[in-house]
This record gives structure tokens, C-alpha cells and sequence, in this order.
């Protein structure tokens, strides 16, 4: 018998949206959460692809009976995950106290990316929007240029998706004492400062004293940087203290009584221009070769290409492969009972389990005909091949 | 009675370590958790200033009875929280096999580098290291640089603390269902990567076709990215949107088809002034020149040649003459540079508008100069009659031509002189007034090519 996942029995309704909101649901998914995407009829589905492990229904909540159909589905539900525009909710007849007044256990999750309230409140934005209205930004880029935003990550993901997932475990464990559901209001905007909280709390320390882009952390050392090989590849340094670094010189070939001190912050520039030089002459592997089982703090960037077929990774299965050939990382962290089994199926298309999950949540043959031949559901199922 | 948090009651035993363990440690603590953190004698306590909430102890876990009384603690915590390297807590004799013998329910938190197992797990390493071991680093990063580690957010806290974190609450969670505590491995390797799932996800999309840097999500696009301002400052733009990429395109470059009908009205606009103002300016002048020139000047067509050059004046005639054509010249030509630097300051679409409107005004005002009112505007009962023109015999005795030349003009009267000079010269006046209208065309464009350095 299969070890019931961490979030076993839990259910979740996520209406379909972007990048954050999905990847919070497929978080909760692969620990075993029963989640349902509610899709808008006619639409492709999850542009992001981490609908792994859900079901797709497909009803129209912007008329009233598919908004029905969604009130009689979180009546049942634990978890309602939205990350609609503030406001978007409340027009559809869905607000929190709607539904949370039908079912008062239910953990309503609203994920936006400037918050329900405040000036910016009702705006669009993305990722690098919520991220430079953070204040994170800013401090995010090399000296000389424009501040870089990584990818999607931070905001997106980060201090969005992630950082709602947490609140919905922290209300789903604070229901087994009370009895009750909350409203969890993640933010993008709050959610990635959050994250970043080291950057306010140290900002008495020194560690940030020189400009944007000529700190320690954020790119001004040399210590802590990467470089490019002789093949194109490159190779990162992250010797912070000094027993390290002294192992990154040995492994260098130089010698620290020949060079400035490791945080004489002058010579960084000249130093960043040392270090490239000698990684230039090397390939990777001939570094990895140097460098690998030392405490130099010198490892290689992986491709996604590499990462693929590293050892250390194989060592371990880090990397899981679905049904339709694509590798994509295992959840994370590893649970020692109830560990996460991510599905390895392919993502549902766009209604493919409208009917079952209707019948699952109460509603007879009849109700979902009417709702289909209405126009309010529709059903995708892929024909079956024999 | 303060409402209790949703961590209230859950007691934290924190090992001290660096930035991911505190950062862990401290959203428990701001969530109501009670969080111990146990220090080694003599340290200097939280690096990372992330101990907000958190009392310290201090215990020498290398002595056997110092680890005694850490294992005392974890017997009634809920969770043990620890960021050495892999193999440090069994070398001490606080492993998990021991720890949750004696108290099953307690929750063992482990967050390291590359994790518990595998070949760089007892190597040392930074953020940087995990980021670039989980295949992220590798897509972060301007095109034709290296890749760039966002300072240690990534691997320390997205993908280390926050992510053991919700470990932590997941096994708190499930706990509640089954009783048992267990192991939460987390390590910041494969908890980046998770993070950054959608990037494995999207791989067939299209969405990374380019090289780093060049992709539309990792600086590539100019609706993606940060701009420098005047001040120094930054803004950020992210408008993936069509739709609102086309409002980012109309904050920031105006509408052509709006500046043209703009253009078109202020031209015609300032025309028809112009043409009024003009009414008031040039009658006066001429007027003034007509009194002053001599007939025979006006013959010759001088009067129109004196709007624009200098008089030369006559020794025998009192008044002065004054040299207000070339001032008129030089008046235009200022308007015309006016309008460049204008342009020159407001920008291409304007420069063209003023092109346009100034030469159009030139034209006016040179059409106007040349058009002549049927009679000179003054008051007829106030005149002094012109004097008698002594050396035009011809002419003093018919009383048909004693005022202005106009009359004569029109009734093709040609002086002698002139009518000697042969039949091309028939109507010098018309001929004078071509040749200043060309005269003066050609300078002016010459006037406006010079100010805009064509």
C-alpha cells in the first residue's frame, strides 16, 4: 500500500491564471493535494505547464449557474486558490464571505501581485513590476548598468506562488485546532520583500556599503562571481571565508602573500580581471577536475543540458522525467514518511474531467447535461485509444 | 485576549547557522512559533540579523553532556531545526535515528547545501554554488556576460529557507493527522530548482529559444526590462500584453497622425494672424516710404527695393532715409531661427511643423510687402501737398501726377530716361518687384538651411 502523501485527502479548487498561481497549486499537488484547475471555456489552458497532477474543469463563471456550479464545488473544498485581478472575485458573486459563510472551514487563497488594497491594487503588472515596487530590485544588477530582474523567479515564484503555498499550509494547520478556514492574502509585492528580509536586516552591517553591483554579494568581489572557461562554459566562486579562499587561490595557482587582501574592496576590479584571465585557460571539466571535493566553493554553472546527466544529481534523482519525455525537478523537500510523488502524467487538456469531478462533488447525470447543453460547462474528454 | 497566530503553541529548537537556517527560523517565529536558538559559547550571535522573535541559549554541543541537554530540549519540541554540514549532527550523537527515538513526534528539519547524500554533499559551498549546481544560474544573466547570481535570494532563501519552511508546516501538518514527526530534507540544490520549475516546464514552448539574455523574460525585450531615467533613477516595464503594450507605446511616443492635424491647425492659425498683424504693420510702412521716396524713385520701382535695403541718402533732400528693408529682412530671418531652435528643443516632429509654418509665414509676409494698397493710407485733409519735383519739368505742369506715382503706373507712363533703356524695361516696377520677390525667396531658404545645418 502506497504511503498516503502529506497533503493526502486535502482538495483544492485553483482557478486558472498565470504563472504563480499554478505553480502554487502544482506545489500543493505534488504532496498529494486533490487539486481542481477551473478553466474558462474555449481558453488552452496552463500557458505555464505545471498543471502536473491536476484535473481540468471547464465552466463559465460569468454566468450566474457557473458560478453556482463553483459555490457548490468550495461548499466541499478546502482549499480556493484565485489570483484574478482584486475585485474580479467580488463582481462574479464569489467573494470570501459568500463563499466562506457556505463553507466555513474554507481556506479562501487569494494570490495577487500588488495586493486588495492600496493605490496600485486594481493595475496589470508582472513579475519585474512587483519585484522593482518591492525595493529588491534595485539592489539587483551589475555596477554600471540597469538593475537586472532574474527571470521570473523572485516575485513570480518566490515571494508569489511559494510564499502562497505557505500560507495556505500554515491556515490548513491552523484549521486542525480551530475548526475554522482564513482568507491567505499573498502578495507578490510583500511576498518577495519578505524574501528578501536579509537585504533590510543587514543593511547596518557593511555588507552593502558600496554601490549597486561593487558588494560582496552582488557581484563586486571577486570571490563570489562566475566565470568562463575556455570551452564557453563557466565556472562559479562563492569562497566567502577565508579558509576557503585561500583554497580557491591554491587552486588558482597563486599565492596570497603575492596578491591584496581578500577584502581590500579597491583591488576587486583588478582582481575580477585576474581571476578571468586564469579561468579562461582551462576548460570546465579541467576545473571541475581541480576544483570538485574541495572546500574552494568552486562548482560548475550546469546547463540544463548537464544538470540533467551531473552525477551528484543522479546520485540522488534530482531530476524526474514525465510521460511525455520532459525533465523538470522533483518537489521539494524530501519528506521522510510521507515523501511528495509527483504525478507523471501528462497536464489535463482544457474540461477533460468536467463530468467526474461534478459527480464526484454531488451532482447527478441530469444537472451536468443541462449545464452542457446550456453552454455553462463543457467537457473535453480525449477520445480513447484503443 | 490577543487572537493566537497560526504557529502558537509549535516550539523550534534552532541550531545557529548561517542566513537560510535564521531566515527559516524566523518565519516560524514571526508566525507565533516559539523558536529557541542554541548558540556555541562565545560566538556573536546572528550574522544575518534574522532573530527576530528568537531567545538564544548557549551550549557547547562538543561536550557529551553539552549535546545532553540539546536532546533533553528536542524531547519535548516539535521541531528541531539544523544547517550543519551533512554528517555534523551524527557526529555528535544527534541524529535523527536518535533524536526520534526518544520523542517520535518530533519534527527534524535538516537544510544544507547539496544535500545529504551524493557526491558534493560534504563539500563546502555558497548560494552561488547551489544556484549554479541546479542548472538556474545558467539561464540568469545579460547577453554576452556571464551569468549573475541575484545576491543570495535565490538559493539561500527562495529555494533553502523558505522552502524548508514549507516543509516544516507540511510535516507539522500531516502530523496532525498521523501523530508521527519525521525528517524534512531539505537542501538548497534541489529546492532552487524546484523553485524555478517553470523554466524546466516552458522548455517547449518557445518561450527560451534564444541564447541567455536574449529571451523575452531574461532582458532580451524591450518591454521586459529597466530604464534609466533622467534623474538617475530607474523604472521597470513589463508589459507582455499586447494590449498593454500598446498603452506603454502611447506614454511614451505620441501618436504621428495627432502631430500632423496639430501641425496643419497651428499653421494656419498662425497664417491667418499673421496676415492680420501684418495689416497693421506694413501699411505704416509703406506709407512712411511712399512720402519719403521721390517720384522718380517710384518710377523705377525703388520704393519696393528700399523695403528691403538700405536708401542711399540724397545730399540735397533733407530727410534721411532710413535703412528699414534690411531690418525687415533680418526680422524674418530671426522668426525662422526662433522656429529652429524651438523645433531643435521640442523634437523631429515639431522641427518639420516649423519648417513648414515658417516658410509658409515668410511667403505670406512677402506677398503681403508686395501687395499695394490703392491709395496711400493716410488722411487726405491733413496732407501737405508734395512739393513740386523742380527737375521734372515734364511733369510739374500736369497737375494729373502730383500725387504719388501710382496713377502714372497704372496708365503705363514711363519716364524718358528709362524709355530709352528699350522695351524690356517696359514696366520696370513689376520687373524690380519679381526680381527682390525671387531676391529674397532664395535668401531666406538659404537663411533657413543655414540655422537647421542641413
Amino acid at each position: 500500500m502506497r504511503v498516503p502523501m502529506a497533503l493526502q485527502g486535502v482538495s483544492v479548487v485553483e482557478l486558472a491564471g498565470l504563472a504563480p498561481g499554478p505553480f502554487c497549486g502544482m506545489v500543493l499537488a505534488d504532496f498529494g493535494a486533490q487539486v481542481v484547475r477551473v478553466d474558462r471555456p474555449g481558453t488552452h489552458g496552463d500557458l505555464s505547464r505545471m498543471a502536473r497532477g491536476k484535473r481540468s474543469l471547464a465552466v463559465d463563471l460569468k454566468q450566474p449557474r457557473g458560478a453556482a456550479v463553483l459555490r457548490s464545488l468550495c461548499a466541499r473544498a478546502d482549499v480556493v486558490l484565485e489570483s484574478f485581478r482584486p475585485g474580479v472575485m467580488e463582481k462574479l458573486q464569489l467573494s470570501p464571505e459568500i463563499l466562506q459563510r457556505e463553507n466555513p472551514k474554507l481556506i479562501y487563497a487569494r494570490l495577487s501581485g500588488f495586493g486588495q488594497s492600496g493605490r496600485f491594487s486594481r493595475v496589470a503588472g508582472h513579475d519585474i513590476n512587483y519585484l522593482a515596487l518591492s525595493g529588491v530590485l534595485s539592489r539587483i544588477g551589475r555596477s554600471g548598468e540597469a538593475p537586472y530582474a532574474p527571470l521570473n523567479l523572485l516575485a513570480d515564484f518566490g515571494g508569489g506562488g511559494l510564499m502562497c503555498a505557505l500560507g495556505i499550509l500554515m491556515a490548513l494547520f491552523e484549521r486542525t485546532r480551530s475548526g475554522k478556514g482564513q482568507v491567505v492574502d499573498a502578495n507578490m509585492v510583500e511576498g518577495t520583500a519578505y524574501l528578501g528580509s536579509f537585504l533590510w536586516k543587514t543593511q547596518q552591517t557593511g555588507l552593502w556599503g558600496q554601490p549597486r553591483g561593487q558588494n560582496m554579494l552582488d557581484g563586486g568581489a571577486p570571490f563570489y562571481a562566475t566565470y568562463r572557461t575556455a570551452d564557453g562554459g563557466f565556472m562559479a566562486v562563492g569562497a566567502l571565508e577565508p579558509q576557503f579562499y585561500e583554497l580557491l587561490l591554491r587552486g588558482l595557482g597563486l599565492k596570497s602573500d603575492e596578491l591584496p587582501s581578500q577584502m581590500s574592496i579597491t583591488d576587486w576590479p583588478e582582481m575580477k580581471k585576474k581571476f578571468a584571465d586564469i579561468f579562461a585557460k582551462k576548460t570546465k571539466a579541467e576545473w571541475c577536475q581541480i576544483f570538485d571535493g574541495t572546500d574552494a566553493c568552486v562548482t560548475p554553472v550546469l546547463t540544463f543540458e548537464e544538470v540533467t546527466h551531473c552525477g551528484h544529481h543522479k546520485d540522488r534523482g534530482s531530476f524526474i522525467i514525465d510521460s511525455e519525455q520532459g525533465v523538470s525537478p522533483r518537489p521539494a523537500p524530501q519528506l521522510s514518511n510521507t515523501p511528495a510523488v509527483p504525478s507523471s502524467k501528462r497536464d489535463p487538456f482544457v474540461g477533460e474531467h468536467t463530468e467526474e469531478i461534478l459527480k464526484e462533488f454531488g451532482f447527478s447525470q441530469e444537472e451536468i447535461s443541462q449545464l452542457k447543453s446550456d453552454k455553462i460547462i463543457e467537457s473535453n474528454k480525449p477520445r480513447a485509444n484503443l
